[in-house]
């Protein structure tokens, strides 16, 4: 006899690091209620190949097109993305393939450059929808999730939504199966909306006799809401809240005809413009088979696992005033630890994996001493991180047997240092349980993650800052007193999420909700006023990462993939060497010209004049540098060698010629023959390269950041006095003239501001200072 | 090309920055890392990126 099929979707975007562990519960369960099962991550599936060579060329000329459609005001930024583009769909695909391998653990190099292209691609596909941000976290384009009828407006279009754009050239595959019976897609967060209502429309137009039902954590507080019928209906049969795991084979059973017993959590329409919501029951965790994650392309997910997700627990002990977790996961509930382990041992010896995230809200002290028992007595080798909170049982003693069982990272929710603010959040922390835990943690060789929030209502600056003081102590000292490099902190801003305890009673807290906007019927977070202390504004000023964090180059800005926790976990589990967040380059050779040589762009530099004609865009992928030039060197373009005489043609000014030749040179974007010059004839030469001043100090120090690179360095008085110098290239001579510094210290900081290309530094024959005069 | 020495030079001309430099014996170039903005709460947010 047949068996009917389910297909079950995990939309984008989620987590591209490693698998979302809701399909393969599902999956698990359907399985054992005897039907077929087919599991999608469409948010891996989608990315990957939106971020591959083939589905970047595909892009292109879409995003070539947009040139001529957007904003003025936007098409430097626009134009910036488009010099990159092309070098990005060359490289992409070796990028991907080496982030998938577990042999980049051991290349940090490689690492760089890799999550450098990843990040450049981003921006290529950013660029090629409007307003669309593609970040791998939130994906926030020019449709609202916060309004349905944005939601199913971006439903309807291929163009301007990325996820509809990749579904009618990349369609869901098996929608013609004769057996499929039911879609299940389920929706955690609320960046997952606009594509699981994209998806639901796809699978909708060409089989509308198949049931659509959605779930998931957004779905539970979505659906909480409603009165009256909705217009997702249109696409989507019906929604389950809460959990899915004896929802889903009761649904199927009720579809097929087999059975009709009541659905925990159903929510459908009574036909009369009403709804039909059934009560959600809790389901048994004891009860659930091992996760099951066939089907899924775990060697897709942008980290080289798979880092297989697991739960020891359900939903959250705590009732933090801040959060909602236990408002859509229901009461709390453990899995025995020796079935954890089981599922891990399963698992391992299924797809070849030895890491594991537990993606528990929160483990408690039960939990992780009962998994780490059962790892140790078991003798398993296996590797896995999970989140917890400060406690005084968080001890020596556990943390050793967490190192031996193989954890390699705790995050932790340390959200303030201090117990008023901790007191009012309801967190049940003790700041003086705090220290003995870091402590424990580090001196068994287990790296931390901080998760800070700054601005909880009532919270003082001074109260903030002491957080963040006492973080970047505990990484500080994570390095030096521990060696443990692998630790790290995040610091996000309070979000008032409207189904948490303050959402739901201002008043205690001395906060005014602030209404969310016309036709924002899916806000679930708010802005706020409130009574004292930090206000919303601040939080964000204070968790925006510091002074100078816009400038760059627009693909500059772009995620670094190294800042998953995937990635850090790894990095710990292979004790490697912590990759750099840049390029670095080679040094290039110093710039030698005479009125005689020649230069020409180097191999891998691609270039495109700007739509105005003003500029020309040279992109060096060595050292990821965006440089902008005027247009008299587009004759560089043609990929030959030139003349220096030639192109001192174009200028008014040789000393403008020369400084740009200079910094094309330091960048490693020229390569040149000096024709006859010899040693004894050079002039040393400096050119500034350009940077914007930021964080500047009465002691006249101040932070320089690179448009053209994304670099930043802080430079003293002396310093930035130099760089001011050579802003149109100048002499040694000239720079101890003018900056009357010490010769040693001079000389010391021009070498190191040239190495941090800061400044370009050149030998120059004296006659190419003179040259359009000389060559008239 | 702006190399924005304009803009620096309105705040701190050559001569005010020289005069400051006469006493900073400085060599130093530190390269600044920024720190990181995002956290478990940054899915609910348009956040700025870093």
């Amino acid at each position: 006899m047949h068996q009917p099929r389910i297909l079950l979707i995990n939309p984008p975007i989620w987590n591209v690091y490693a698998p979302h562990l809701a399909v393969p519960l599902l999956a698990a369960v359907m399985r054992r209620h005897g039907w077929q099962v087919s599991s999608l991550d469409l948010s891996i599936e989608q990315t990957d190949w939106l971020l591959s060579s083939e589905g970047l060329a595909e892009l292109l000329p879409k995003a070539e097109r947009r040139l001529g459609e957007i904003p003025a005001q936007e098409r430097r930024a626009h134009e910036e993305i488009l010099a990159v583009f092309g070098d990005t769909v060359q490289r992409m695909d070796a990028a991907r393939a080496a982030l998938k391998s577990r042999d980049i653990l051991a290349a940090p190099d490689a690492f760089t450059e890799a999550a450098t292209v990843v990040r450049n691609g981003l921006s290529c596909v950013s660029a090629s929808f409007p307003g669309l941000k593609f970040d791998l976290r939130g994906n926030f384009s020019c449709f609202s999730h916060r309004r349905s009828d944005s939601v199913l407006e971006a439903a309807g279009s291929a163009d301007r939504n990325v996820y509809g754009w990749a579904l009618e050239r990349r369609p869901i595959p098996g929608l013609d199966d004769a057996d499929l019976a039911v879609v299940g897609i389920s929706v955690s967060a609320d960046t997952q909306l606009i594509a699981a209502l994209t998806t639901a429309r796809h699978i909708k137009l060409r089989r509308p006799d198949v049931h659509v039902v959605m779930g998931g954590n957004l779905t539970t507080r979505m659906v909480s809401r409603w009165t009256e019928e909705h217009p997702f209906f249109a696409y989507v049969d019906s929604f389950v809240s809460y959990e899915g795991e004896d929802a889903l084979p009761a649904l199927c059973d009720r579809i097929t005809g087999a059975d009709d017993r009541t659905i925990p959590g159903l929510l459908e329409r009574d036909g009369r413009g009403g709804l039909l919501r059934n009560p959600a029951a809790m389901v048994d965790v004891s009860d659930l088979p091992t996760p099951d994650f066939d089907g899924l392309p775990l060697d897709r997910y942008f980290a080289p696992g798979p880092v297989l997700p697991l739960q020891a627990s359900r939903s959250c002990a705590w009732d933090c005033a801040f959060c909602s977790i236990p408002f859509a996961s229901n009461k709390f509930r453990i899995r025995k630890p020796e079935q954890v382990v089981h599922d891990m041992a399963t698992l391992a010896a299924k797809h070849g994996s030895d890491s594991f995230m537990f993606v528990d809200e929160i483990m408690t002290l039960t939990s992780l001493r009962g998994v780490s028992r059962e790892l140790n007595d078991g003798g398993h080798d296996l590797f896995w991180y999970g989140e917890t909170r400060f406690s005084k049982g968080l001890d020596d003693e556990l943390a050793s047997a967490l190192r031996r069982s193989g954890c390699r990272r705790l995050d932790l929710g340390l959200e303030s240092y201090n117990q008023r603010v901790l007191d009012l959040m309801r967190k049940g922390t003790k700041v003086a349980d705090i220290e003995p835990s870091l402590q424990a943690l580090l001196g068994n060789k287990v790296p931390v993650h901080l998760f800070c929030m700054t601005g909880f209502p009532g919270e003082t600056r001074e109260e903030a800052l002491r957080t963040q003081e006492f973080a970047d102590q505990a990484l500080q000292r994570s390095v030096e007193e521990f060696d443990v490099p692998y630790s790290t902190a995040a610091n996000g801003p309070f979000i008032l999420d409207v189904l948490s305890p303050v959402g739901e009673r201002p008043d205690l807290f001395g906060v005014e909700l602030i209404p969310p906007g016309e036709g924002e019927d899916l806000a679930f977070d708010l802005d706020y006023t409130v009574a004292e202390g930090l206000t919303q504004q601040d939080a964000a000023e204070l968790t925006s990462g510091g002074p100078g964090g816009s400038a760059g180059a627009a693909f500059h800005r772009g995620t670094w993939i190294g800042d998953a926790e995937e990635w850090s976990f790894l990095w710990a589990l292979a004790e490697s060497e912590l990759p750099a967040r840049r390029l670095t380059a080679p040094a290039a050779p110093r710039l030698l010209m005479d009125t005689t040589g020649v230069v020409r762009l180097a191999p891998g530099v691609q270039g495109r004049v700007s739509a105005d004609g003003t500029g020309l865009l040279l992109h060096v992928p060595s050292c990821d540098a965006l440089l902008d030039v005027p247009s008299q060197w587009s004759p560089l373009l043609d990929g030959r060698a030139h003349g220096a005489a030639d192109l001192w043609r174009a200028f008014e000014s040789p000393r403008t010629a020369a400084a740009t030749l200079a910094r094309l040179a330091a960048h490693g974007a020229v390569t040149f023959e000096a024709g006859a010059f010899g040693e004894q004839e050079h002039t040393p030469w400096y050119a500034a390269q350009p940077h914007d001043v930021l964080d500047a100090r009465p002691d006249g120090s101040c932070l320089l950041v690179s448009a053209e690179t994304g670099q930043r360095v802080r430079v003293s008085a002396a310093g930035r006095l130099l760089w001011l110098l050579t802003a149109d290239g100048a002499s040694e001579a000239e720079l101890a003239d003018r900056s009357r510094l010490p010769a040693a210290q001079r000389r010391l900081l021009l070498e190191n501001l040239a190495g941090h290309r800061v400044i370009a530094a050149a030998s120059l024959a004296p006659g190419l200072l003179e040259l359009p005069r000389v060559a008239a | 090309m702006n190399l924005n020495h304009e803009e620096s030079a309105q705040e701190l001309d050559a001569d005010k920055l020289a005069a400051l430099a006469e006493t900073d014996e400085s060599t130093a170039v530190e390269p600044v890392t920024p720190k990181r903005a995002n956290s478990k709460y940054a899915l609910l947010q348009d956040g700025a990126d870093n």
